[in-house]
């Protein structure tokens, strides 16, 4: 078998190079956060909003006329509103 | 109700649902993953601290930064919808007893509903089970009611002291047959 370029000239297994070993993330050249986070962000608000008018739907239609139904819509948007600050927070 | 209409003369005596603990039972295992991210901190702090070029991987991931901080918000929103649906699953399951029969709603998940319900008159047997020492405890379990003609059993698990729900069930039976219980001498 012919030499392996892991092994060095002394003979001695040298580890596989991280891709990080230059202190350098090779896909921020590909993937720029600036870019990608809003997309992200987006999708996620999709999702939410979807599932936000399915789960108000269920309540107000199956819910059977009950007092709670409001109250635990509004407890909905308040953790998912600060759930989503908090999301943002780190991000100018 | 939307659902179903109240006969003439027909009112609700109570409407039963799970008890709480059973909704925390269910809330536990969403609060465990929660703590991933702190975990995952964690983890990769410790593998830094083992090895100098493990270190210099970790320093390029975006933990700590604004772009983990981001994934840990996204992940919280995601646990509290599931926590969000298994609330309203919780809520939206409910035995509604009234003088005449039982509305039996069992909320299986968003699109995916099952109601059904059995007249009074036709109920043959009631039957509790409390299984376990947090159910004697907290008092909750399972209550099964059988009907004539009709082979599936209602089973409503982990309401609310189930003994109680069967004495109501059971007044509103000897109720609508007086003349029997007379005779019988109960």
């Amino acid at each position: 078998m012919g030499t392996s370029s892991a092994t060095s000239a002394s003979g001695a297994l040298n580890p596989f190079p991280s891709p990080f070993a230059g202190g350098v993330n090779p896909l921020a050249h590909i993937i720029s956060p600036e870019k990608i986070i809003p997309i992200v962000f987006f999708i996620i608000f999709a999702i939410w909003a979807i599932y936000t008018i399915v789960a108000a739907y269920h309540w107000f239609r199956y819910g059977h006329r009950s007092w709670f139904a409001v109250p635990a819509l509004a407890l909905h948007l308040f953790v998912s509103g600060c759930l989503a600050l908090y999301m943002m927070s780190g991000l100018r | 109700m939307e659902e179903f209409d109240l006969q003439p003369g027909e009112h609700v005596i109570r409407a039963v649902r799970q008890h709480p603990f059973v909704l925390a039972l269910k809330l536990v295992p969403l609060l465990l993953l929660a703590y991933v991210p702190s975990l995952i901190t964690f983890a990769l702090s410790y593998f830094a601290s083992a090895s100098p070029q493990a270190a210099t991987a970790i320093a390029n991931l975006p933990v700590g930064s604004a772009i983990g901080t981001f994934l840990t918000g996204v992940w919280w929103l995601f646990l509290w919808l599931a926590a969000f649906s298994t609330f309203t699953r919780y809520y939206l399951t409910v035995w509604i007893i009234t003088n005449v029969r039982i509305v039996d709603i069992k909320q299986y998940g968003f699109f995916n509903r099952e109601v059904s319900s059995f007249l009074l008159l036709r109920v043959q047997d009631v039957s509790t089970e409390i299984y376990g020492f947090l159910a004697t405890l907290v008092g909750f379990g399972r209550l099964n009611v059988e009907t004539a003609g009709s082979v599936e059993k209602f089973t409503m698990t982990g309401i609310v002291h189930p003994q109680v729900i069967r004495d109501v069930i059971m007044d509103q039976v000897a109720a609508l047959h007086p003349a029997e219980t007379d005779k019988s001498g109960v």
